[in-house]
C-alpha cells in the first residue's frame, strides 16, 4: 500500500533556464480556469504582470486570481512557504486548492526541491510530487547547455518539457530539439499544448496521468517503443533501460543496490524512473528518483500487464548501462544465493 | 521511541516502508529477518556483520568486533564502509 493517500496535494514544479519563456507560460496557466484550483508559488509578482488577473489580496505575498487559482510570492524557505499555504487554507484565508505548482528560478536544480518534499516530515505527510513541466529555449538552448550544467539537471528532471519561442526558429530546429530532448530524457514528453500542460491534476489520477501505459511519456518506460534516436552519445549523457524478469527480481536487494548507487554516483545519476514486479504482489510498484532522491515508492492499481518484467529507465552522465546493469545483476544473483 | 530502553522504532527508508506499511507484525519480523540476511550476505566479503538489535536499530560489526548501532538502511551502508575501511562501490563489484 503507497504511503499517499487522497489528502496528499499533488506538487508541480516549473523550471527552465533564464529567458526560456516561463514566465510566458506561467501567465498562460495564471489566466486558465483549468488551474483555478491550484495554488501557484512564483518568485515575483512584477515578473509575470499578473496586476490585471488580481480580484483580491489576502496579504501582501498572497492574491487571489480572476481564474480563482491563489498566487504567492516565494519569501525565505520554500518549506516555510508552503507550510503556510496549508495553514492560510485551513484558516479560511484562501479558497481549497488541490494542487501546488511552484515556478523555479532560472538557474534553480530541481533535485533540491524533490529533496524538500521527501524529507521534510510535515510536507511529506501532505504533498506528493507530480510532474514537472521544463520550458526549453528553442533560440539560445545550445548555449545555455554549453555554458551551465543546470540546463541538464533541469532536462533530466522533466516528465514534460514545453518548448519556447519556436516562433523564432525554423520547424527543422525544433524538429532536431525536440529528438534531442527525447535522447537525453526518454522518459519526458515534449508537449505541443498548453490544454496537455501538467494534466496530473488530482492525487487520485497523479500515478494514473504519470504511469499510464496510454501517457505517451512512459512509452519507453513500459517498453512499448523505442523513442531514442540513432543520434550520437551527447555530452557523455547515457539514457537506458534495463529489465529483470521476476524470478530473479528481488525488492530488498533491488533496494539496497539502488541505495549504494546512489550514495556512491548520485550526482551522476540524474533520474530513475522505473516499473517493478514483486514477488506475491499483483500489483508492480513505481519507483522515481532525481539524483540522490528516492521518491516514496508506491504500488499502482491499474497497470496490469502479463509479461511480469521490472524495468528501469535511467539517465546518467558518464556511466554506461553495461557497467551499472553488470552491477545489478551482481547484487541480485547473490541475493538469490543468499536465499538458497 | 520506546518509553523503556529509548530506542527509535522507526526505520524508515523507501525500500522497507512499501513492504512493512500495514503488514501484519509477524510479517514485519520475517521482513526484517530476510533483510538482515541479504545484508549479511552482500556484505560478508568486506568482513562485515549485522544483526538485529532491540526495538528496529541494527547492529552492525567489523572483524576486529567494533560495531556501531544503525537505524535504518542508509546508516547500515554508512556503517558498513566505516568499519570496513572499503570504498563500498557498487559498480566496482566483479561479477
Amino acid at each position: 500500500m503507497s504511503m499517499y493517500t487522497s489528502d496528499h496535494v499533488p506538487f508541480n514544479i516549473i523550471t527552465g533556464f533564464l529567458g526560456s519563456g516561463k514566465t510566458t507560460i506561467l501567465k498562460k496557466i495564471l489566466e486558465d480556469e483549468q488551474f483555478g484550483d491550484s495554488a501557484i508559488l512564483i518568485n515575483e509578482f512584477g515578473e509575470v504582470g499578473i496586476d490585471d488577473l488580481i480580484i483580491s489580496e489576502v496579504s501582501r505575498d498572497v492574491v487571489v486570481l480572476k481564474s480563482g487559482c491563489v498566487c504567492c510570492t516565494i519569501r525565505g524557505e520554500l518549506s516555510e512557504s508552503i507550510k503556510s499555504l496549508f495553514e492560510k487554507r485551513r484558516n479560511g484565508e484562501i479558497p481549497y486548492f488541490k494542487r501546488i505548482i511552484l515556478e523555479t528560478t532560472g538557474l534553480a536544480d530541481p533535485s533540491p526541491i524533490s529533496a524538500t518534499l521527501v524529507h521534510d516530515s510535515v510536507l511529506k505527510n501532505n504533498v506528493i510530487l507530480g510532474q514537472t513541466l521544463t520550458v526549453i529555449d528553442a533560440l539560445n538552448w545550445e548555449n545555455n547547455k554549453n555554458e551551465f550544467t543546470v540546463w541538464l539537471d533541469q532536462v533530466s528532471a522533466s516528465d514534460q518539457v514545453w518548448i519556447g519561442k519556436k516562433d523564432l526558429v525554423s520547424e527543422e530546429s525544433v524538429k532536431a530539439l525536440t529528438i534531442l530532448i527525447n535522447d537525453l530524457n526518454p522518459a519526458c514528453t515534449v508537449v505541443s499544448s498548453v490544454k496537455n500542460i501538467l494534466k496530473d491534476v488530482f492525487i487520485q489520477n497523479s500515478f494514473k496521468a504519470t504511469y499510464s501505459p496510454n501517457n505517451s511519456e512512459n512509452s519507453f518506460l513500459l517498453g512499448h517503443e523505442s523513442k531514442k534516436s540513432n543520434s550520437a552519445k551527447l555530452d557523455n549523457i547515457n539514457s537506458f533501460r534495463l529489465f529483470i524478469s521476476e524470478k530473479n527480481f528481488d525488492w530488498f536487494g533491488f533496494g539496497v543496490w539502488l541505495s549504494l548507487l546512489l550514495k556512491k554516483h548520485g550526482n551522476k545519476i540524474l533520474r530513475v524512473k522505473g516499473v517493478l514486479y514483486t514477488a506475491g504482489k499483483a500489483d508492480p510498484v513505481v519507483i522515481h528518483g532525481v539524483q540522490h532522491i528516492i521518491h516514496p515508492p508506491a504500488h499502482v492499481t491499474f497497470l496490469r500487464e502479463e509479461n511480469r518484467v521490472s524495468r528501469v529507465v535511467f539517465i546518467t552522465k558518464g556511466i554506461d548501462k553495461e557497467t551499472v546493469e553488470n552491477s545489478l545483476t551482481y547484487f541480485m544473483n547473490a541475493c538469490k544465493s543468499g536465499e538458497d | 521511541m520506546c518509553g523503556l530502553c529509548g530506542a527509535l522504532n522507526n526505520e524508515s527508508h523507501w525500500s522497507t516502508d512499501i513492504t512493512d506499511r500495514d503488514t501484519d507484525n509477524r510479517s514485519k519480523k520475517l521482513n526484517r529477518i530476510r533483510r538482515i540476511k541479504i545484508l549479511n550476505t552482500l556484505f560478508k566479503i568486506y568482513g562485515i556483520s549485522i544483526r538485529s538489535g532491540t526495538g528496529s536499530f541494527y547492529v552492525v560489526s567489523n572483524r576486529t568486533g567494533v560495531s556501531e548501532v544503525a537505524y535504518n538502511l542508509d546508516s547500515v551502508l554508512n556503517s558498513c564502509e566505516k568499519l570496513s575501511g572499503y570504498d563500498i562501490d557498487p559498480l566496482r563489484i566483479s561479477v
